[in-house]
């Protein structure tokens, strides 16, 4: 929980930080390359130094090729219900938007660039800001409610939570809440919904 | 045409940059198996360091870019239900695939 609220304080900080600051400068984008590399690093030295490294590997199952299915499945299913109810944005769009099932890089330059003739480049901007926002808050909500979500509904439903960032950002909650099991698991889940995610894109952004 | 919003923030989008990740993830599982093993380091304070500087500079590239700033009053009601909607859309898919493979 501490650890959750950390998190939340730094991505405010950051916020603030950048709003006071008023521009991005070039190698602080380019340092979140190198921490995600630290990230990763740090995610194999926890799973290699786990004597239990072979159950790991060995948990994997077929089933586990539904769940980033279900993940999908579910994130748009409900998107399509509420998404009549929110003002000012239509329901192509917001699925648009969920379906990068956070994945805010690609979808808040994707989005923009394939609505723009459509609908304008100052209404495309708007969507993708709102892409952006929506899936940073995706992985937000699944770093900083892991020990809720586990509790509440179980360790898949987390990995499913993550989405795409269940392969890397999400990877250390997933472990550190989820348990060693399912980090195979969760970099499957991740990878396959990363690949699956710019065709989503793509279609649902078809005019 | 104008990127309108560009998250600096790395994600891997291409199948090369995933391979990296795996590759560098790959090399700690191998560090930690020979070495640290024995080592026995807690790993788990720098890990929560660096999400923290991550989650960090994703906040500081959001709030550095004034046309997001200044486009949260109208876009972040929207933002705030498509990725609340998106998350438990997802967690309620998954519960109904472990519903349905228990059966």
């Amino acid at each position: 929980m501490k650890g959750s609220l950390t998190v939340l304080l730094c991505f405010a900080a950051g916020l603030i930080g950048g709003i006071l600051y008023g521009n991005c400068p070039v190698w602080v984008g380019e340092s979140s390359v190198w921490l995600l590399y630290l990230l990763m690093f740090l995610v194999g030295i926890g799973v290699g130094a786990d004597p239990r490294l072979k159950e790991m590997l060995r948990s994997l199952r077929p089933r586990d090729l539904l769940y980033p299915v279900a993940t999908i499945a579910g994130t748009l299913a409900l998107t399509l219900i509420v998404a009549p109810l929110i003002p000012g944005i239509n329901i192509g769009d917001s699925l648009a938007i969920n379906s990068a099932c956070g994945y805010y890089s690609l979808s808040s330059i994707v989005i923009p660039q394939m609505k723009s003739a459509e609908i304008g480049a100052a209404a495309a901007a708007e969507l993708g800001a709102v892409a952006l926002l929506a899936n940073v808050l995706r992985e937000l909500i699944a770093l900083v409610g892991a020990p809720f979500i586990v509790r509440r509904f179980g360790p898949r439903a987390e990995i499913s939570a993550a989405g795409v960032t269940s392969v890397d950002v999400c990877l250390p909650v997933i472990r550190r809440w989820c348990g060693d099991r399912y980090v195979a698991a969760a970099m499957l889940h991740g990878t396959l919904i990363d690949l699956s995610v710019p065709w989503m894109l793509a279609a649902l952004t078809q005019s | 045409m104008k990127k309108a919003y560009i998250c600096a923030v790395f994600q891997p989008d291409h199948t090369s940059d995933m391979l990296i990740l795996i590759l560098i993830m790959l090399a700690g599982v191998i560090a930690g198996r020979l070495v640290l093993r024995r080592a026995r380091l807690n790993i788990s304070p720098i890990m929560l360091v660096t999400v923290c500087l991550l989650v960090g500079v994703l906040g500081f590239t959001v709030g550095a870019d004034p046309e997001i700033v200044a486009a949260l009053p109208k876009v972040g009601l929207q933002s705030l239900i498509l990725g609340v909607c998106a998350t438990l859309g997802a967690i309620g898919g998954t519960l109904l695939l472990i519903k349905l493979l228990r059966r």
